[in-house]
C-alpha cells in the first residue's frame, strides 16, 4: 500500500518526526506535489536543507530513495542505462565454445544485460509496483542537453531503450529536483514542476531546528547561536553560512565542551561558519569576533 | 476535499474563488510573471487540495505555480497582498478578492527618456530593409524617440542570432586521443566479440563562459540604455553569462535580467542600482569584481567583455593592478568602447591608456553594425 499524507498538517508532523522542521508554506507545496503527482523543484542558497528534505521525505513515506547527482558532462549512459558489454561478450564466447546454435543464444539485448542507472531504476521500480522517490540533485550543474532529455522522463515517466522498447512507470515516483542556481534552469523544466524557494530560516525556525536536532546544546546557548547567525546573514559575506553550517558549529561547540560564546571560542570555531578565505580574513581584519561576543553578553 | 465544508457550500464558494483566481493570474501576468494557461489550470486543480480560508496555504498554491525564480517573489508578494484580503483570524474569513484599479506606471531607468519598447518577434518583420540599413549605421547617441523602439527590436534579433551561432555544436574532430571502450566493444559485438579496431573519442571542449561588465556612469548615458538592451538579449539567448554594471561601485544584475519581460527587468534594475549615471571608478569596480566574484566566475574558459568609454576618475595604479589580476584568471578580454566610432578619437586618456595593454580585442560599439562585428569577433574568440 502506498503511504501518503492525509493533510498539510500531516506533512509537517511526519517531517517533524524525522527531525525536519518545515514551515506551513513548504508543507503546503509538498502536499500539493504529492497529491498532484508533480515533481518538486527546490531552489535556495547552499545549506538550507534542499537535499535533506528529499531524504527525509522518502523516509517519512517509506520509499526507497534513488539519487542522481548531477555534474557537468553527465550523460545518458550514467543517468539512464548502459549495456553490460562484458556479460554480452562472455555470453557470445560461451555460445562459441559450446557450439550452440542461434536458437540457444538468447537475445543478448534483453533486460538481463542492462545495467540500470538511477532514472531507469526509478521508472522500473514503479513499473513493478515498488514505490520510490527520485532525487535529482543540483540539476544546474548538468548541461542544458541533459535537461532537455529529462523533459521526456518527467512528463511521460517513460524511458525508451531502442533495443527493447519503451519502459513505462505504472505509478509516478515522487521526484525532487534541487538547484543551487549557478545557472537558470530551462522554463520547460520549471513549467512541469512545483517551484519552491527555500529562504534562510527565521530566528524561530532555526532555533527549533537546532534544539530538535541537537537538544544537548541547551536552550539558552541555542538561542544565542541562532540570534548570532541571523546577524551574520545580514552582513555581506561572500558565502553566507546556511543551516548546515549552524549545525556543524553547534556540534563543534559540544565537542569542545564550550557552554558560552566568548571572543576566543568564536575565533577558534569560525572555520565551521566561513569556508572562504575572504570571509575568514574579513572576520579577522574587522575584529568581528570580539564585537559579536560583546553583543551576545548583553 | 476541503475539510469542514459541505459539498454544495464548497462548490459555491470555490466558484467565486475560481473567478477571482483568474483575475489574480491576469494581474500577475501584467506585472511580468510567467503566467500561462497551463499553470493556471494546474493552480485551479490544486484549489480543492487546500483550505481556501488559510492564507499561507493559498499563498503556497499560487506561488508554487506562478513563481519560478526568487526575483519574482517580491512582485508576487506585493500583488498577492494587494489582491486577496485575508483577515488575521484565518478561520473567520472567506478570502475575498479586493479589486484594485489598474495602476501601471511607465517604468523608466534613470538617465533615459522613455520606457523601452517590447520586442515581439513578429513585429521585427515590419522594419523594411532600407530603414534597417540606415539604422545600423546610426550612432546610438543620436537616436531620437521613435527610432529607439525599432532599434530595440533589432538589438534583440541580433542577440538571438548570436546566441544561436554560439550555441551550435562543435564540429567533430578528425581523430580523438582517448580510446572509447564503450564504442569499441559495442562495435566488436558485430564480429563476435573480437576487438578488431579501437574506437576513439574526443573530450568535449569545455564550454565558454561570459562575463559582461557595463559602465553606466554619466558619460555613458546616451549608450547605456542600448547596451543594457543588448545585455538583456545576450544573457537571454546565450548560456552561461554573468552580467554586472558599474560606475563608482559594482552591482551584479544577472538575476535581474532574467525577468521574462524587459520592462520588469528595467524596473528591478532601476530599484537596485543606485549608482546609475554616477562618476567612474573602473579600478575599484574591477577590484570589487575580482574580490567578490572572481573566484566563482573567472576561469580559463571565461571571455570577459568590458563596455566602457574608459573615462576613469580613479587611481591609475589600482586600475593597472586589477587589470593584471583579472587577466591572470581569464581566457580573453574584450573591451567595447563607443567612442571608437567618433572621428579623430584616440585612446590616450589615462584610464584607457593604462588598460589597453591587457586587452586582446579593442572594439567599437557605437552602432548596430559595430555590435554585429563584435558578435563575429566573439564567435571567433570562443572557438580559439
Amino acid at each position: 500500500m502506498k503511504k501518503t499524507f492525509q493533510s498539510i498538517d500531516d506533512v509537517s508532523r511526519a517531517l517533524k518526526k524525522q527531525k525536519y522542521i518545515c514551515d506551513r508554506k513548504l508543507a503546503t507545496v509538498i502536499y500539493l506535489a504529492i497529491k498532484m503527482e508533480k515533481p518538486l523543484l527546490l531552489e535556495g542558497e547552499a545549506g538550507v536543507g534542499k537535499t535533506e528534505l528529499a531524504k527525509v521525505l522518502s523516509k517519512a513515506l517509506d520509499r526507497r530513495l534513488i539519487r542522481l547527482q548531477c555534474y557537468e558532462g553527465l550523460d545518458t549512459h550514467t543517468a539512464v542505462y548502459e549495456w553490460n558489454y562484458t556479460k554480452q561478450i562472455l555470453r557470445i564466447k560461451l555460445a562459441e565454445a559450446h557450439q550452440e546454435g542461434l536458437d540457444n543464444l538468447k537475445n543478448i539485448f534483453d533486460e538481463a544485460y542492462l545495467i540500470q542507472r538511477p532514472l531507469l531504476e526509478a521508472i522500473r521500480s514503479e513499473a513493478h509496483g515498488k514505490h520510490v522517490s527520485l532525487l535529482i540533485d543540483e540539476l544546474d550543474r548538468a548541461d542544458e542537453e541533459f535537461e532537455a532529455f529529462l523533459l521526456e522522463v518527467l512528463s511521460e515517466y517513460q524511458i525508451t531503450v531502442p533495443e527493447i522498447g519503451t519502459l513505462k512507470a505504472k505509478t509516478k515516483p515522487l521526484v525532487v529536483i534541487t538547484s543551487n542556481r549557478t545557472r537558470e534552469l530551462h522554463d520547460a523544466i520549471k513549467r512541469r514542476c512545483l517551484y519552491h524557494w527555500i529562504h534562510y530560516p527565521s530566528l524561530e525556525k532555526e532555533y527549533e531546528i537546532v534544539t530538535t536536532k541537537i537538544p544537548e546544546i541547551g536552550e539558552e546557548l541555542a538561542f544565542k547561536i541562532c540570534s548570532l547567525m541571523q546577524q551574520v546573514r545580514q552582513m555581506d559575506f561572500y558565502k553566507k553560512p546556511g543551516v548546515a553550517e549552524t549545525l556543524d558549529w553547534v556540534s563543534a561547540l559540544l565537542l569542545l565542551n564550550r557552554d558560552h560564546l566568548d571572543a576566543e571560542t568564536l575565533e577558534e570555531t569560525m572555520g565551521c561558519l566561513f569556508k572562504y578565505q575572504e570571509d575568514v580574513e574579513r572576520v579577522e581584519n574587522e575584529n568581528l569576533a570580539p564585537s559579536w561576543a560583546e553583543a551576545l553578553r548583553s | 476535499m476541503t475539510k469542514g465544508a459541505t459539498p454544495s457550500a464548497h462548490r459555491e464558494r470555490s466558484g467565486d474563488f475560481v473567478l477571482n483566481s483568474l483575475h489574480f493570474a491576469r494581474q500577475l501576468k501584467e506585472k511580468g510573471l510567467p503566467v500561462t494557461l497551463g499553470r493556471t489550470l494546474d493552480a485551479l486543480r490544486g484549489l480543492r487540495l487546500i483550505r481556501l480560508e488559510d492564507k499561507q496555504e493559498a499563498y503556497s498554491l499560487f506561488s508554487t505555480h506562478y513563481v519560478s525564480r526568487p526575483e519574482e517573489l517580491a512582485v508576487f508578494d506585493a500583488v498577492f497582498e494587494e489582491f486577496w484580503c485575508y483577515r488575521d483570524r484565518p478561520e473567520a474569513s472567506d478570502a475575498k478578492a479586493c479589486v484594485q484599479p489598474e495602476a501601471n506606471p511607465p517604468l523608466t531607468l534613470p538617465g533615459e527618456m522613455e520606457p523601452s519598447a517590447d520586442h515581439a518577434s513578429n513585429e521585427r518583420q515590419k522594419i523594411s530593409y532600407s530603414s534597417r540599413d540606415i539604422m545600423c549605421k546610426k550612432d546610438f547617441a543620436a537616436m531620437i524617440e521613435g527610432e529607439s523602439r525599432e532599434i530595440s527590436q533589432l538589438i534583440m534579433a541580433m542577440a538571438q542570432d548570436l546566441g544561436m551561432r554560439l550555441g551550435r555544436r562543435w564540429r567533430a574532430g578528425a581523430k580523438g586521443k582517448q580510446v572509447d571502450l564503450r564504442g569499441s566493444i559495442r562495435a566488436s559485438l558485430r564480429h563476435g566479440g573480437e576487438l578488431l579496431a579501437l574506437h576513439k573519442k574526443r573530450r568535449q571542449p569545455k564550454k565558454t563562459r561570459f562575463v559582461v561588465l557595463c559602465d553606466v556612469s554619466g558619460s555613458m548615458d546616451s549608450y547605456s540604455r542600448f547596451l543594457l538592451q543588448f545585455m538583456y538579449g545576450f544573457q537571454r539567448h546565450v548560456p552561461r553569462v554573468e552580467t554586472f554594471v558599474f560606475s563608482t561601485r559594482l552591482t551584479r544584475i544577472t538575476s535581474l535580467l532574467r525577468m521574462r519581460k524587459i520592462d520588469a527587468a528595467y524596473a528591478l534594475i532601476a530599484e537596485k542600482v543606485s549608482h546609475w549615471s554616477g562618476g567612474t571608478r573602473i579600478g575599484s569596480s574591477l577590484s570589487e569584481y575580482n574580490r567578490r566574484y572572481g573566484r566563482r566566475h573567472s576561469n580559463s574558459n571565461t571571455v570577459f567583455i568590458l563596455l566602457s568609454d574608459g573615462w576613469d576618475q580613479g587611481e591609475t595604479g589600482l586600475l593597472e593592478k586589477e587589470m593584471k589580476e583579472l587577466k591572470r584568471r581569464i581566457k580573453r578580454l574584450m573591451w567595447l568602447n563607443p567612442l571608437l566610432g567618433m572621428p579623430g578619437y584616440r585612446p590616450i586618456d589615462r584610464g584607457m591608456r593604462t588598460a589597453l595593454p591587457y586587452v586582446e580585442d579593442f572594439l567599437d560599439c557605437h552602432n548596430l553594425d559595430q555590435l554585429e562585428t563584435f558578435g563575429r569577433e566573439l564567435e571567433r574568440a570562443c572557438s580559439l
